[in-house]
This record gives structure tokens, sequence and C-alpha cells, in this order.
């Protein structure tokens, strides 16, 4: 490539469609889409399609359908189907858990948080019907299920906060409701109720592993751009035979940080990095309430929460203050 | 073909981008610095409060206390008026000119009338006006938070202006709601204010309910250990207690204008070693209001018309920003009360500060400031270093202590107003400005009390309850909202200069501050 | 040497950015050139002072409890005290001019190699973020002490109150978009690394698959793929909009605005016209 297109596409090339390599152990044909987006053309392939649904997308659709109709029906109800108030508070209307007293069960009123428990069956369905697939398709295709794995540590934290804890701390209460703000506003919440997040070593690790993957990929897709103009982002061809393009990307990070990753081995850092982020999380979540009360009680009592100088003189504290802190 | 498109859609992006830019930018009501921002924790963690130099507050105004009352040869209220149940000490004179004040304080359109029934056959005496009954219970109120919530409210004490701000009905309070409740099929109450004009409102009032009244919810939502108890048992609340809370401490902040870090060092919320003198204050702020809303406010539900009460027929309660309204020291500290001794306290004397002198020590004090002209916002101490806190410590270091380990000098001198004969001794509302009070109705819009029905937050549309309602203080439905004070109001900034010889309450800084008490007595004290 | 096989014919004289020739070599696996030189003496200059703040305090060996900070609030924009924060100052000085030299190291280096200059623009928007936490916005705001302390835990609980000085940091528009790039930049990451790795580790008794294998997984799975030359764009574009969303989102927390964050939204109830506020 002559010259560099970092932002967008500016040319286009539109061959045939390209109805795709064979597939193997399919029921199923791919959905010949046949159509090219000029849009997506700008960002990158301007091909859209061909599609393999197969049973598992389709009931994967399916399913996830239904989770987004009882979520979405539940919030235009809670604005007495005014279309105009749904869209205008979107951000702020929910579908929550049951409430605490009625534990684990699982028939719980519809209107008290049976619908959310409906939502969440059916969107957890859907989540491991798409996992399924992602299996599937990487080996019709002769591929590893590397992806799948990713998928699931994600999965993982997904299943830790709605499903996993609740049954741990007895209650669905615990889980987390479908809504925007309302998350946000769990997430808040949970984070002052069990002490101070930020002293949670896991949350430590899986912000690490956060910044760390996007830092990343800031990394690698910056190198390869860097070498696009030597044919750089063929990865798997660089992978095999290696050409000047990876021989430049790698002694760009030599010499400059001393050390360097191959074009095979930077996919398996990032793989880590980004599997790894979701799963200390789930571990974090997990060990919230169900292990530790308070994470900042638990850094003083492993020693390192820092100190700070006494700004004040010291005060009596109110004896109903003091008389529940002892009890 | 594709050559067309690669012109086009960088200037289609850009223009879109821009857009998006620009709205982000003009839309929002951004503030600009300078921002004036107050250290109250150590350094290096910022716990720091932000304010924009530039910021107004709502209602700021703060009234001129009225000339002093002749008192010689006063007759008691009681012998000159009929049904004086709870003023009926004071002498004629002083109590004229504490309903004169009142009545510019709370309906200085509609005046007298706005609770007398001057037309009746009793005429001031009568009581079948619900807002005298109120305002009655009102009084006692004042009188009973000056005299027993010292911990809160001293130096500056409440008086009725101090919620009322030239307002029928204070500015800023909140209605019960119903939390949402499980017994329908589809379509539960929601947790928001749908109707809200502003955010204040449309946060839900259920947690204000829980810990605003005397039967009130546990703060106690974080565990004291760090592990999970052995037996099992819970040691933390429920998730949905902590949301409650969270909305509660939020209305505080967003009361006074702090955020959180103004009391808590937000990595311990519970830890008292680590929290700010202003929690001791605060906590005792929550009780009284507790005080208050079971035992004064509440109990008049059964008094107010029904345009009066929320949605669930309760009357509108107080919660921090009642009083504050945006201050972390209503009006700014601003110590009306002390021309008002004898009528808004049951014992005739200001609110005690040695409670809370003796747990602050002086003031709690920031412990740095930056920016400019702050104490032109507040009459709050200059900055004090370590070595201030610990002189201010030892009782009498100052060459102002009294050997009672309490350090403040009472004022030497009664507040003498006589220097400003511009009244010419009569007592007459002062005017003001029409601005700062404009005519008062039922606050609606986006003043309206949170938890209000959506015919108070929307008052043009249609509402029964308010038609053909003919008491003083309705007003008409068709009304515009009232109260908003326009934003860039002038008036509402301008710090009147306080009665002389009472010059350096709010405009002398620093160590005047610190060492200056509540005034012991004034000329309108009744013997 | 350490050197590998190939990287003899790469390691050319020239593409210098300033003073010619003058420490054109390399030390090892690294190369220094005049930036190196200035970013060295930064670095090690600013961890002495690191080491020397921590000697100073009472943490002791406990690595979690060092923390270096900076200055109380009182100092305004001047200087303080050595012990006062003076060495925070100190450090963040040398902090940015190691950074700095990075960038242009990375850009020479870039030059010498004859391929662009991705990294070291990628790069700079990590240092913007530095930045924008220690200088633009303590600038702005009047005061270096609003700068974040050097420690592990420290900086976690300034994050923490900086947080709480807002009631509710997640209520920030650009908090919001910031943290949905940093997600979407890892579960890309996620599916990018995934389908590499599949294709050149399918499996026993399969051969290698390359891009049309790549292709056609994406396109099997979710129904577009973006292709190689596209991920690596838009992955470097949404890891830079992470960045550059997270400097905003902390610049405007203070400077321009002074209330909760949840109180901001404030001006969306009150537009009548775009979102209609009508009774319903």
């Amino acid at each position: 490539m002559g010259t560099y297109s970092s932002i967008y596409n500016r040319i286009q090339i539109r061959g045939p469609f390209d109805p795709g390599v064979p597939l193997r152990n399919s029921s199923d044909t791919r959905i010949q889409t046949k159509t090219f987006s000029y849009w997506l053309g700008k960002i990158g392939d301007p091909q859209v399609g061909p599609l393999y649904l197969g049973w598992s997308g389709a009931a994967s659709l399916a399913f996830g359908f239904i989770a987004i109709e009882i979520i979405g029906l539940n919030m235009w109800a809670s604005v007495n189907w005014d279309p105009y108030a749904f869209i205008r508070n979107l951000a702020f209307l929910s579908l929550d858990p049951p409430p605490a007293e009625y534990g684990l069960n699982p028939l719980v009123p519809l209107g008290d948080g049976g619908w959310w428990i409906l939502a969440g069956f059916f969107l957890t369905t859907s989540i491991i019907l798409w996992w399924v697939r992602s299996y599937t398709r990487a080996r019709a295709l002769g591929m590893g299920t590397h992806t799948s794995w990713a998928f699931a540590s994600a999965i993982f934290l997904y299943l830790s906060l709605g499903l996993f804890r609740p049954i741990l701390m007895g209650s669905w209460s615990e889980a987390v409701p479908f809504g925007i703000i309302t998350h946000l506003n769990w997430t808040a919440s949970v984070s002052v109720l069990y002490g101070n997040w930020y002293y949670n070593p896991f949350h430590m690790l899986s912000i690490v592993f956060l910044y760390g993957s996007t830092m990343l990929f800031a990394m690698h897709g910056a190198t390869i751009l860097a070498v696009s103009r030597f044919g750089g982002e063929r990865e798997a061809e660089e992978i095999v035979d290696r050409g000047t393009a990876a021989e430049r990307g790698a002694l760009f990070w030599r010499w400059t940080m001393g050390f360097n990753a191959t074009f095979e081995s930077i996919h398996r850092w990032a793989w880590w990095f980004a599997v790894l982020t979701t799963f200390t999380g789930a571990i974090g979540v997990l060990l919230t309430g169900t292990v530790v009360d308070n994470w900042y009680l638990w850094g003083v009592k492993h020693g390192i929460a820092p100190e700070y100088p006494s700004v004040y003189p010291a005060y009596p504290i109110p004896d109903e203050a003091v008389r529940s802190m002892v009890q | 073909m594709s050559a067309r498109y690669t012109r086009n859609s960088p200037i289609i992006v850009g223009v879109l981008a821009a857009a998006l830019v620009l709205i982000g930018l003009a839309v929002p009501p951004w503030v600009f610095p300078p921002i004036k921002s107050v250290e109250t924790g150590p350094a290096a963690i910022e716990m720091v409060q932000f304010i924009d130099a530039d910021r107004e507050l709502p209602y700021d105004f703060r009234p001129e206390p009225l000339e002093p009352a002749d008192n010689t040869d006063s007759p008691l209220a009681s012998e000159v008026y009929q049904n004086v149940q709870v003023l009926g000490e004071l002498t004629d004179a002083e109590f004229t000119r504490l309903m004169l004040a009142i009545t510019e304080w709370v309906s200085p359109e509609q005046g007298c009338e706005y609770c007398h029934d001057l037309t009746s056959e009793e005429g001031f005496a009568s009581d079948d006006v619900y807002t005298k009954v109120v305002a009655r219970n009102m009084l006692q109120m004042v009188r009973h938070i000056n005299t027993n919530w010292p911990e809160h409210v001293a130096p500056s004490g409440v008086t009725c202006y101090t919620c009322h701000r030239g307002q029928n009905v204070p500015p800023w309070s909140w209605y019960d709601q119903n939390r949402p409740g499980g017994d329908q099929f589809m379509g539960k109450p929601r947790p928001w204010h749908l109707e809200a004009k502003t955010i204040r409102q449309f946060f839900p009032t259920v947690p204000y309910a829980e810990y605003l009244m005397e039967e009130h919810a546990s703060a106690q939502i974080q565990s004291a250990d760090p592990l999970v108890s052995r037996t099992g048992g819970a040691e933390v609340a429920l998730e949905q207690q902590a949301e409650d809370l969270y909305l509660f401490m939020m209305q505080m902040a967003n009361s006074m204008n702090v955020n959180c870090t103004y009391c808590h060092n937000s990595r311990a919320f519970r830890d008292w070693s680590q929290s700010t003198p202003y929690r001791w204050i605060a906590y005792w702020g929550i009780r009284m209001t507790r005080d208050i809303n079971s035992n004064y406010i509440q109990p008049l539900a059964s008094v107010f018309p029904d345009n009066r009460l929320g949605p669930l027929g309760d009357p509108a309660k107080a919660h921090c920003g009642t009083c504050h309204l945006g201050n972390n020291k209503p009006l700014g500290g601003y110590e009306l009360l002390d021309h008002y001794l004898v009528g808004l306290t049951e014992n005739g004397e200001a609110p005690d500060p040695a409670p809370k002198q003796a747990i602050i020590l002086g003031e709690a004090q920031p412990t740095a400031v930056t920016g400019e002209n702050q104490t032109a916002e507040e009459p709050a101490p200059a900055p004090v270093s370590e070595e201030a806190i610990e002189q201010s410590v030892a009782p009498g270091e100052g060459g102002s202590g009294q050997g009672d380990g309490v350090d403040y000098n009472s004022q030497e001198q009664p507040a003498d107003t006589g220097g400003n004969t511009d009244l010419g001794g009569t007592v007459e509302p002062i005017p003001q400005d029409e601005s700062v009070n404009p005519p008062s109705s039922e606050p609606t819009g986006t003043e309206a009390p949170q938890g209000a029905a959506p015919s108070q937050v929307d008052p043009d549309s249609p509402d029964a309850t308010m038609e053909g309602e003919g008491t003083a203080d309705a007003p008409s439905t068709g009304q515009p909202p009232s109260n908003p004070l326009p934003e860039d109001s002038a008036p509402a900034r301008t710090e009147p200069e306080p009665a002389s010889g009472e010059g350096e309450t709010s405009d002398s800084a620093g160590q005047a501050a610190t060492t200056r008490g509540p005034a012991q007595g004034t000329t309108t004290r009744f013997d | 040497m350490a050197m590998l096989s190939f990287e003899r014919k790469y390691r050319v004289r020239g593409g210098t950015l300033i003073g010619g020739d003058l420490f054109d070599f390399w030390v090892g696996p690294f190369y220094v050139g005049f930036f190196g030189v200035t970013a060295v003496f930064c670095a090690l200059l600013g961890s002495l002072l690191i080491f020397y703040d921590v000697s100073q305090s009472n943490a002791g060996m406990n690595v979690f409890a060092w923390s270096v900070n900076p200055p109380s609030i009182e100092y305004g924009l001047g200087l303080a005290p050595l012990d006062q924060g003076g060495t925070w100052q100190l450090v963040t000085i040398l902090a940015c001019g190691a950074f700095f030299s990075w960038v242009l190291r990375e850009i020479e280096i870039c030059r010498k190699l004859g391929i662009g200059w991705h990294v070291p623009i990628a790069y700079s928007f990590a240092v913007l973020a530095y930045v924008s936490l220690v200088v633009i916005r303590p600038l702005l705001l009047g005061a270096w002490g609003h700068g974040f302390p050097y420690g592990i835990m420290s900086h976690l609980d300034w994050v923490s109150n900086v947080g709480y000085q807002f009631l509710h940091f997640h209520y920030n528009p650009a908090h919001m978009l910031a943290v949905t790039f940093f997600f979407t930049t890892t579960m890309f990451l996620g599916l990018h690394a995934g389908v590499i790795l599949g294709a050149v580790n399918p499996g026993k008794g399969e051969t290698v698959k390359y891009g049309e294998h790549e292709n056609a997984y994406f396109r099997d799975f979710i129904c577009y793929s973006i292709g190689p030359y596209g991920i690596h764009r838009l992955g470097l574009f949404f890891a830079l909009n992470a960045g550059f969303w997270s400097a905003v989102c902390i610049i405007i927390s203070g400077p321009f605005w002074d209330k909760g964050w949840p109180y901001f939204f404030d001006f969306y109830l009150k537009t009548p016209a775009a979102i209609g506020n009508v009774a319903y």
C-alpha cells in the first residue's frame, strides 16, 4: 500500500461477492446476502454477510428477541404505555430483580420481579446458544476455538453477576437490574455497601487487564497500521512466513523497550489480557458478600491501606453511632 | 462513482461531528474556571469541595432585621390581644415587630391576611384560616429548634426566613411516595418522578421517608468486619438499602453544594476517625430533621387543605435543602435570629454554641482554600494550618478564653441598630426588591416539592383540586410557576450590609469569626 | 549481541530528529538516540526522587502504602517545600519529560524503520491522559494539589474521593463514553486475538488458515467481517477514544462542572423543545 488509510478507506474495491469457504459438519447452508455497504466500506470490508444461521443461531436470536421484548415492554408499561415517555426516559427505565423476601424462589409474581427472572432466563439462553454458535462455526471452518473461550470468559462475568452470586447469596435481589442508569446505581451502591470496591484486589486486577487490553490494542493496532505499507495486516501469513512487516514491527518494540512479541505471540498476550479482564472481575464479584464483607477493612487487615495525617483534632463520636458500630 | 463519495463523506461526517460537539458545548450549563476549592481533608487525596466562583445560590437575599422595638411601658401581648398562645410573654411592641418580620419573611405579598382572617368577628384572634394554625405550629418548631438543637443550628440559629425565603411555602421540600410495589401484572409504579422538571425532583423520595422521620432505617449499611461472619448472619444491608442511603446522601450533599468528601473520606465512609467534624454537625442535623418532620410537620396533615398535601396526603416535609438551599450554612451563616431572640427561642437565648465548639473547636474549618474572595461568599474562617487548629485546641490561648474550655466571646454590646434612622422608629416591613420576593404561590414547576403530583409539577395541566380555592394563599391556576429567581438577578447575589452594630457579622474574616460568639442579647430581649 | 537473526540489516544510521548522529547507536536491544538519553535521565532522577520521598515517610517496605503526595492546595500553583509535595512536583516534571522524550524517541525509531508514526501518535494519547490529570486540570483549578498521588493505594483513594466529589461519577457523560470505549476495545481485542490464534492454531491435523477463513468466520458468526486492516484501525480508534474521553471526563470534572454529575442532567429535563418537556 503506497499510502496509509489510518482514519478511513479512501478507496473502496468492489470485487464479486465472496460466498465464503466451504463449511464442514453444518446442517444448513449460508444465507448469501449479496449485500455491500458503502458506509461499512469506509471503515472496513464493504461486504455484508454471508451469514450462517443454523439452529443455534436461530434459537439464540429468538430467545434474545424474547428477552429484549420482556425488558422493553416492562419498561414501556412502567410509563403507562406512553411511547413518547418511553423514548424520553429510556435511560432511566428499569426491570428490577425480585425483592429480597423472595430469596431464590423461581416462582415470583411477574410484576414483582418475575419478569426479571424470565428475561434473565431468555437472555442467558440466548447468550449460551450464541456461544455454541461461536464454537461450531470455528469447527466448521477447521479453525481453533480461541474466540469461543474468550467469549466464555465474558459470559462467566455476566453469569457471576446475575446468577452465580445471587445463588451464593441466596437471593435474586442481589442481581443487577436491566436498565441503563439503574445498573450504574447498582454498581455504585454495591461499591459503598461492601466497603470500597477499589480495595477489592480482583477489581484491581480486572482494571489492570482492562487498561492493559486497551493499551495492547493501541500498541498492536498502531504497529500493524504502521507496517501496513509492507502488508503487515496479513497477520496469519506473516506468522507462518515472516516478512519485512513483521520484522520491522518486532524491531520497533525491541528498540523501544528492549523486548518484542512476535506476530503470533502478541495475539496470545492480547487474548489473555482480554480474557483475564472479565475472569478476574468475576472472581472479585463472586467473593463479595460471600467471603469478604468489607473490602476496605480487608485491605486494612492485610496492611495495604496507607495512612494520612489527621488534620482535625479528635472529637467524640455521637453515642448512637458508636453503639451501632460496636454491635 | 466512488470518487464522488470520497469527497462527500468526510464533509458529512465532519458536519455531524461538529454539530454534536457544538450541542455538547452549548446546551449543558457548564461552569468555567476560576473554581473555588476548599480542602476538607489531608493533602493529596482530594477531599476538596468545588464551587464555581460565579455560582449564584437561589433565594440568597438576606433581609435586614427590623428596628428594635421600644419596650418601655409596653404591655404584654397577651394583655393586648386575644388568643396569643405562644408569644404571650412578649411585649406588645416586640410582638408586633415579630409579626411584621414574619409577614415579611413568609407572606410579603399577602400581608397579615395570609394568616389572619380580619373579616371575621374575632379579627386577629381568629383561627379560621388554616395558615394561622400552621404558623403557630411552625413558630413553636422554630423556638424548639433554636433552643434544643444547638448542636446543629448554633450559632446562627434559624428563623422563619431560613426556610421560607419570602415564599409562602419553603422552596425545597418533599412529599411521601410509594415504594415501587409488585402487586401489578405490569406497570409497576416507577422509581423516578418522570414528570420532574429538575433532577432534584427526579429522584425518589422513599429514601427521605426512610431516614428523615423518627421511625427511621439504620444507616449502618457496611460491615465492621472484613470477612463474612462464620455464623452466616448478614452483616451488610441489602443492596436496595444501600441505594436508598446513597440517594439520601446525594440529597444532603446537593442541598449544601458540597460533595461526599465534605464529611467523609470516601475510602471508608463509615469510619468516624477518618471523617471530618462536619459529619458531626450533619449527624445532628439529620436527627433534628427527624424531630421536626415527625413532631411538628407530619401532625399538620389534618390542618392543611388538600392542595397543600402530597399525593399520599402528607404535608410537604423538610430535608436538608429546605433550610440550606444550596449553602453549606443557610444564608451563609447570616445571624438574623440574634435580632428576634425573645420570640423565636424558648428561653430568649441564642442557640448555645458550646456543644458544637467543644467538639469542633471553634468551627469546623477547611484546612486550605484556593480561589479568591472566599470570605465574601460566606463568613467562613480563613484557611488555618494545623498549628492554628492546635492553638484553638487550648482554650484561652487566643487571648479570649473564658477559662471554661469553651472559647468564644460574647458580643460586648447589645446589637444597636439605632444609628439607622431611616425608618424613623416606626416598625415597618423593609421594602424589598420585587424580583427577590415575587408574588408567592404554590410552588410549581421546577420548585415543586419532590414527590409532588404531576399537576403540581405541571401547573398548566388542569387539576380539579386547585380550582375555586379561595384562601389567601391560593394562586390562580393559570399563574406561571412562581419563585424561580432569574438566573442573572443581581439582587440575589448582593450581600446586604448587615445592620450597623452587627457589621462584623458576615464581613469580618479569619480570627474574628473563630473567636466571636453569637450575641448574648439584643435590645429586643424581654426581661 | 542481543540481536535478532534478521536485525543487523535494519540497524542503519540516520532518522534522528535532532543531534545528527549523536547517540545514534544501540545498547543491547535498546536504541538510544538523543531522546533516549533524556528519557533515561528523567526516569532515573524521577525514580530516585520517588524512593527518596518514600524513604522520608513511615511506609517502610510496604509497597502498597508507598506514596509520593502532591502538595496541599494551599500552595496554589506555586512551588511547595520538598517534604510538603515539592518532590511530587519535581517527579511530575520529570515524568512529563520522560514521556515526551519517549514519544520523540519512538518517532526516531519509526523513521529508522521506515514505518508510520502510528505508535507514537497512539502513545501521545496516553501521555495526554496523564498530563490532563497532573497538569491541565490542576492548572484549570488553580492548585497543583489537585493532581493525583503516586502510590498504589493512595491513587485509588484519590480516585475514590474524586468520584464522590461528584456524588455519582457514573453519571459523567464523558466517563460513560470512556468506559464504553474501554469495554468495547477489550471485546474487540478478545475477538481479534481469538480469530488470529484460531486461524494459525487450528488443532491437530488441520492446515493453518488465513484471511479467507478469518473473514468467513466472522461473516458466519455475526454477519460482518471488518477485515484485517479494518480491525486494527477500529481497535486503535476505540483504544485512543478510551484514553481521550478519559482525559475529557476528568478535565470537565471540577473546572467545568462543580456539582454532582447526576444534577448535570437538569438541562435534559429543562430543555423543552428537544425532548418535549410535557405532561403525560
